[in-house]
């Protein structure tokens, strides 16, 4: 990769000064939106820095206006100093310093629109003008800077993993050999090992060409695990920067922030009087932790999460359930699976294991090609869509594929009204549910207009207003902050405790550990564990195969083999048994 | 699959595939304007056997060519049903309903239109099923057609099954939530549902263009150079061979039946 040309070392790679943007007010408001306010910034050559923030900040703006395309591809007015690599990105046309900094989106499948994974890489590279002759190599570079050498060249990237999409479309980016990376949330949807891989590519990238890179995360693992300097941005306002420790340490929770889980941990042992360990990876706090000796060796606990309720009935039934969208890919392959009601399981596993496929059979979008599914104790066969939806709601993984009412009320509204509610009843339902996800404010707006995280949200209070018995969620966390994070969970908290059996989709284990009752992990279209949280956390080559990974109090009682530091498998219940075992008293 | 699919191209390596691309394309065109020529219903007939037939030879799986016909279905029985009531009159008169007539002219002019319709679907599937977007886009800028205009053409043939996806997406989404197509609504009230859904539909296409303008323009497609091209096309004898017997067909075909 090219040094970092004519810009001296003392120069800031970026330097950003007085940046505001402003978007258009989209009715009903009649006020513009102001997306940055007075931002300054400098990233030196060769550094990573992270901005974080919670929901609707600004980054994305950030990362579009940094790349010059925002907002002349966009809407919007922008004003203030933004140079990159010495240009003023915004007195350029719009892609003309693609040669210099290189952007890869949120959403990859927006970016990838070629038939193989070598044309994607090579489209860029017939846009600066390379000779056919030199393309080759500099493919095969760019895709083993990405991670993705042993790909097939002809496969069509559609039918990658999501975790390799992201890297296809980061080594399309990389092949142009930028100054400057700039990557959209590149952890977001992943599962647990992509989202490793995705760091590791990212690390040895810093490392191998002092590439300059900014991001923008909401998963504190992965920006302390990457960043040198992290920005908080809130309301478009910088109101944190600093290294991971110094931003982490301040009061980042109040601004919507999820700390890292060995954050929490260190903050957990100070807040019952213990000692004043600080950390922010599972390494770190293993460190801290060794200076005071284990005196009192836990007993082996075990989960203390309890079982399902004894001899409750059937609230789903899968029986040797077999279905593929095409007959050489299957993607269920005999899955057998009963959900006791009123339990609540959490369903997970690699990108494309099939948990998506078995949720639209729930809802009698997808039908059996082979097998049954029970509801209730009733088959599902001859249920008709309308029928199964009395029984379950299901929010989608993604909130485009869901909306599309006119108002945000609208759109909560027509589950119920569909299900037979009406008048006062209906109104009730839904003032509750707007009420459940902070909605109210939003209730007269047009959903499309809304950001990504309270769209989100707004899918999930159609889903909260339909009252079903059962709720299957597909990643419904993705994307939101911790304020967002604790709306949703609170509300399922409350559903399970009055009777509703709950099916939570997610790659977030810490999540998984800390709420469900039961964890099922699918693995090629069948159950490759089931059991209590504690348990499938045991079987670690399970885990690896699955493409997931231990929660922290996993990790954290293995690296000081001390297995039976595991409480309750969350970091609170981690710091507590620690703080037992080394006996400390205030 | 993600959300967005691969478009219509299937990937393949056969005899057609081999092909040149302008070669395919040509050659569409030629038996298309044939059949907008004239449209008689054993020509058609014979227009869309044949197409069926190329690309079962070529590769094509016939599931493909299945989902196409549904695909049509709802257009072609639109036809079948609409065009015999506005038709002039002529031949025998089947039924009178007021003002409208069912008469042999009038179902036979149906029955044109829908094969014709199918006609150009299919012989137009030839290129758009074998060439990948980029060697599309390539042979539209070999025939002249400057490069960013190519790239339009074969991105909204890229992303047409797309906007089908979203429409599906949507419509499943109005069904996990209780909306039961077949559960006894009105036409009227079908009607309603389907504007709300068609508005979602254009606007999760506008935000997917918005993301594809963003992610072309962060990959260097405004850069002010000339493009180059890692595997360019190449017309070989082959390709005239096979473009001069379409030609061939198709003035035989005029000469005969015009």
């Amino acid at each position: 990769m090219r040094p970092a040309g004519r810009v001296h070392e003392n120069t800031p790679m970026i330097h950003v000064r007085d940046l505001c943007y402003t978007y258009p007010p989209t009715p009903p408001a009649t006020l513009s939106v102001l997306a940055l306010d007075g931002l300054n910034l400098d990233v030196a050559p060769g550094a990573c820095l992270a901005i974080t923030g919670p929901n609707s900040s600004g980054r994305t703006t950030l990362c579009l206006a940094l790349a010059g395309l925002a907002p002349r591809l966009t809407a919007g007015t922008v004003s203030g100093t933004i140079l990159v690599d010495g240009h003023d990105v915004q007195s350029v046309p719009p892609g003309s310093l693609a040669d210099r900094i290189g952007l890869v989106l949120q959403d990859p499948a927006g970016q990838l629109f070629t038939q193989s994974v070598v044309d994607e890489v090579a489209w860029g590279l017939e846009n600066l003008g390379l000779s056919p002759a030199e393309m080759p190599a500099r493919i095969d570079w760019a895709l083993g800077l990405a991670g993705l050498s042993g790909v097939p060249l002809d496969q069509p990237p559609q039918t990658l993993s999501g975790g390799q999409q992201k890297r296809l479309a980061l080594a399309a980016a990389l092949a142009l050999e930028p100054h400057v990376l700039i990557l959209d949330e590149p952890s977001a949807g992943l599962a647990p090992a992509a989202r490793t891989e995705m760091v590791a590519v990212l690390r040895a990238l810093r490392e191998s060409h002092r590439l300059t890179i900014v991001f923008t995360e909401s998963d504190p693992e992965i920006v302390t695990a990457l960043a040198d300097e992290v920005l908080v941005l809130t309301a478009g306002h910088g109101t944190g920067a600093g290294n991971p420790a110094e931003v982490y340490a301040s009061a980042v929770e109040q601004a919507g922030l999820r700390l890292p889980p060995a954050a929490r941990f260190a903050a957990e042992v100070r807040a019952a009087g213990g000692p004043e360990l600080h950390a922010l990876t599972v390494e770190q706090a293993v460190e801290a932790a060794s200076s005071y000796p284990i005196v009192v060796r836990p007993s082996p606990v075990q989960a203390a999460v309890s079982p399902s309720r004894p001899a409750a009935r059937e609230a789903v039934k899968i029986d040797d359930v077999h279905f593929a969208y095409h007959p050489d890919y299957p993607v269920l392959r005999g899955l057998t699976l009963a959900i006791p009601q009123g339990q609540f399981a959490t369903l997970t596993g690699d990108n494309g294991a099939g948990k998506t496929t078995l949720a639209r059979h729930l809802v009698g979008l997808l039908r059996p090609q082979k097998g049954i599914i029970r509801l209730m104790g009733e088959e599902t066969r001859r249920m008709s869509t309308g029928e199964m939806a009395r029984r379950v709601g299901l929010a989608f993984q993604n909130p485009e594929n869901q909306i599309f009412s006119p108002t945000v009320r609208e759109e909560v509204a027509f589950g119920p009204r569909n299900l037979g509610l009406s008048g006062t009843a209906l109104d009730d339902t839904v003032r509750a549910a707007l009420a459940a996800f902070g909605l109210h404010d939003f209730a007269e707006h047009p959903p499309a207009a809304l950001t990504f995280s309270t769209r989100r949200l707004v899918a999930l209070a159609g889903i909260a207003a339909m009252d079903t018995p059962v709720i299957v969620l597909d990643e419904p966390t993705v994307g939101l902050d911790a304020h967002g994070q604790e709306a949703v969970l609170n509300w399922l908290e409350q559903r399970h405790a009055a009777g509703a059996t709950i099916l939570l989709i997610t790659h977030d284990m810490e999540l998984a550990a800390s709420h469900a009752e039961r964890m099922i992990v699918l693995l090629d279209g069948q159950i490759a564990a089931d059991g209590t949280p504690g348990e499938v956390f045991g079987h670690r080559d399970m885990l690896r195969q699955a493409g997931l990974e231990a929660p922290f109090a996993c990790r954290f009682a293995e690296m000081l083999a001390e297995p039976a530091l595991i409480a309750d498998l969350t970091p609170r219940g981690t710091a507590q048994a620690w703080l037992q075992a080394i006996a400390w008293k205030r | 699959m993600s959300a967005v699919t691969a478009g219509f191209y299937q990937p393949g390596n056969s005899w057609l595939y081999r092909l040149d691309p302008r070669t395919r394309l040509l050659a569409a065109v030629v038996v298309v304007s044939v059949c907008l020529l004239l449209p008689r219903i054993s020509l058609l007939a014979g227009t869309i056997l044949l197409a069926h037939l190329i690309l079962l030879a070529g590769g094509i799986r016939w599931r493909v060519l299945l989902e196409t016909w549904i695909r049509l279905a709802p257009l072609l029985l639109l036809i079948l049903l609409l065009q015999p009531l506005f038709s002039p009159p002529g031949g025998i008169e089947y039924a009178r309903f007021g003002p409208l007539r069912i008469t042999q002219w009038g179902l036979l002019n149906g029955l044109r239109y829908a094969l014709r319709l199918a006609a150009v679907a299919f012989v137009m599937l030839v290129p758009v099923l074998t060439t990948p977007i980029n060697h599309l886009v390539r042979a539209f800028e070999k025939l002249g057609l400057p490069y960013t205009w190519g790239l339009t053409i074969g991105l909204a043939l890229r992303y047409l099954g797309a906007i089908g996806d979203l429409y599906s997406g949507i419509a499943q989404a109005q069904q996990a939530r209780g909306w039961d197509p077949s559960g006894g609504h009105g036409p009227i009230q079908r009607a309603q549902m389907l504007v709300p859904t068609l508005v979602a539909v254009i606007i999760a296409t506008l935000r997917l263009s918005e993301a594809l303008a963003l992610g072309l323009s962060a990959r260097g497609m405004t850069l002010d150079r000339p493009r180059t091209h890692r595997e360019d096309i190449r017309f070989g004898w082959i390709d005239g061979v096979a473009l001069g017997a379409v030609l061939a067909l198709a003035v035989l075909i005029v000469w005969l039946m015009g």
